[in-house]
């Protein structure tokens, strides 16, 4: 069984980061368990409290992380950058230096957008930050969905063929990531 | 190399030898090829471990990281502190090799965990085996170069290693 955790951005209840995310389980491949983390407990990143001892909600996420073969992250587009909760998650989660759990983590990131981006620049950011404490991100397919209320039923169910097809192809190289990182850094 | 070399030559002998820290290094250069764009040197200058030759080669050893160096105080206190190794917590980085296999003459394959800040990582180091004399109080010593690589996402430090072990 590989394991995938799926981190929403958006807090939402109703939000299309979070739909994509349900349609992500939907769509998981045979072999392929995914859960989600809410990220809604984690405090502020803040030097003062990780000296004192990091928060339980902390631990948990990074708990998550580490034991999880994959990673799916849906971010949402804010004023042309990802979201402070999601950007808040990934600083703690790049702590401690040199051990972080992020290190060799196959990580998928997909996100929808009520504008015409489809969230491309906050992708973008959420790549970069994840990349300096050593995460394995995923180069394709892209998934960054614009105009999202085109794409989801009443029931918040994705109903866009090319993109489900997209997250499931994604799925599928997440689910194979996991063996790759196992091996041995070269010489 | 000549057709009459043996390959005992090739090897540390069979026995276990112990690091002589007086005539060793351990150096690393961290090359970052992020933004930031910059290349540190240092080296650890405290640190045991153990040889043992012939052919069920194994290598392990500690290393004390607060004795790191960069020939920069302010650079060093802050690579001590809990933004980098974090030396109070972890005063140790421990090498255990699982497998060492002979490559082509006097270069060999040393495959094992290299555990940093208890996060044990599997590492693939190059170990070419330099000799074995005796030196003029009749103590037997070998000589041997190990070097390897490890990254942390754009951060890549390169470990040289030029250890001379003493038979126990």
């Amino acid at each position: 069984m590989t394991r995938i955790l799926a981190i929403s951005g958006s807090l939402r209840e109703r939000s299309y980061n979070r739909a994509l995310l349900r349609a992500a389980r939907e769509l998981a491949p045979a072999g392929v368990e995914i859960e989600e983390f809410d990220l809604s407990p984690i405090p502020f990143y803040d030097g003062d409290v990780e000296a004192a001892g990091d928060p339980a909600s902390v631990l948990a996420l990074r708990a998550a992380v580490a034991e999880a073969d994959g990673v799916l992250i849906a971010t949402p587009e804010y004023n042309r950058g990802t979201s402070g909760v999601l950007k808040n998650a990934i600083d703690w989660l790049s702590r401690p230096p040199l051990a972080s759990v992020l290190r060799w983590k196959p990580v998928a990131i997909i996100g929808a957008s009520t504008g015409r981006g489809g969230t491309r620049r906050a992708q973008q950011q959420v790549r970069d930050a994840l990349l300096y404490p050593g995460a394995i991100v995923l180069e394709e397919p892209e998934v960054a969905l614009p105009v999202a209320w085109e794409h989801f039923d009443e029931d918040g169910r994705l109903v866009d063929e090319k993109t489900r097809h997209s997250i499931r192809a994604l799925l599928e190289g997440l689910a194979v990531a996991p063996r790759a990182q196992q091996g041995v850094e070269a010489a | 190399m000549s057709a009459v070399q043996t390959e005992t030559t090739t090897l540390i002998p069979a026995g276990t030898w112990a690091v002589d820290p007086v005539h060793s290094s351990i150096r690393w250069d961290v090359i970052d090829l992020d933004a930031g764009m910059k290349s540190i040197s240092g080296r650890f200058t405290t640190f045991e471990g153990t040889v043992e030759g012939g052919d069920e080669q194994s290598a392990k050893g500690v290393v004390h990281t607060a004795s790191l160096l960069t020939d920069h105080e302010m650079r060093d206190g802050h690579l001590r502190s809990s933004d980098m190794l974090d030396t109070e917590r972890f005063p140790e980085i421990r090498f255990e090799s699982s497998r060492i296999e002979q490559v082509e003459g006097n270069r060999h394959k040393i495959v094992g965990e290299l555990t940093i800040k208890e996060v044990p990582v599997v590492v693939e180091l190059d170990a070419k085996f330099q000799g074995t004399g005796t030196d003029a109080d009749g103590v037997e010593k070998t000589l041997f170069r190990v070097e390897g690589a490890v990254e942390w996402g754009p951060t890549r430090v390169e470990i040289t290693s030029d250890i001379t072990a003493i038979r126990q």
